[in-house]
């Protein structure tokens, strides 16, 4: 087993990430490449990764039924949108009472 | 590569033993199957104790055998870090276990949270009866054991091992 590089597309367990790991590879009949994706479940002790983090991803004894994999570096951190925030506009005449009819 | 060693991967060399190079060969088989590192193992196939040869070239050579548990009592808090399952000393050169002396009586790993490895380690005596006998189980220390009685590690094998009526479950 050696290590691979993939992108996290799901953080939501504790202390566990999903990795998307790519291989491309060549298919005689089709005479081209062809990408395929496969899924790792991998241990991420201080919950650090991101969705959309490339991280590094090394070997490791099971951890669980479907984790055998340790995070072993991220790589490169996700650009996360953040919307710019809006002024809040303050009404001026807000204190003003409304005349009783 | 260091990295492709399955000790290592399993994290054997590390937790339980400094890195070493294996000088002898060690079959550990369990129902009359060689085990792998890293195979799967539950409770009811190791309720006997394991049968093991050991290789090397000379007879008035003698080696220690220990089994000990590295995730005792559970992966991800192991206090009892290593429980000693069970040891036998004076083993002469390309012979099995049974040839050598019992000190710590076999007991049957039983792990009731998570993953446990299950580490067969050998190591290479000075001479014969100079092997200490532990006094506890738990909390033995394979490199503390190996320092005190001038034992050098030759060959080590492990297997993964579950509660009986699990599926690998939660580490946590």
């Amino acid at each position: 087993m050696k290590q691979v590089v993939g992108m996290v597309v799901s953080n939501k367990m504790q202390k566990s990430v999903v990795v998307a790991v790519d291989r491309l590879f060549y298919h005689k009949v089709y005479d081209r490449y062809v990408k395929r994706t496969s899924k790792f479940m991998a241990h991420d002790e201080n919950n650090l990764c991101n969705i959309g983090d490339k991280v590094r991803l090394d070997p490791s004894r099971p951890l669980s039924k479907h984790k055998h994999w340790v995070v072993a570096e991220i790589l490169k951190k996700a650009q996360i949108y953040v919307p710019p925030s809006t002024p809040v506009s303050v009404n001026v005449n807000s204190s003003s009472v409304a005349p009783a009819s | 590569m260091a990295r492709e060693n399955p000790l290592v991967i399993g994290g054997v060399i590390g937790d339980v033993l400094n890195p070493f190079t294996s000088s002898v060969s060690l079959t550990v088989s369990i129902n009359n199957r060689a085990i792998s590192n890293g195979l799967e193992l539950r409770p009811s196939q190791v309720v006997n104790r394991p049968r093991v040869t050991v290789g090397g070239e000379d007879l008035r050579t003698f080696y220690t055998l220990v089994m000990v548990d590295a995730d005792a009592p559970s992966p991800s808090n192991p206090v009892l870090r290593e429980y000693l399952h069970w040891m036998v000393t004076d083993i002469p050169a390309t012979t099995n276990a049974s040839f050598g002396r019992e000190v710590v009586f076999y007991e049957s790993p039983n792990p009731s949270v998570g993953i446990h490895r299950i580490v067969f380690v050998l190591f290479q005596q000075l001479g014969r009866d100079t092997v200490i006998t532990p006094e506890w189980r738990h909390n033995f220390n394979s490199r503390n054991f190996a320092e005190i009685n001038n034992l050098a590690p030759v060959a080590a094998a492990y297997a993964n091992c579950q509660r009986e009526r699990g599926c690998g479950g939660r580490r946590y």
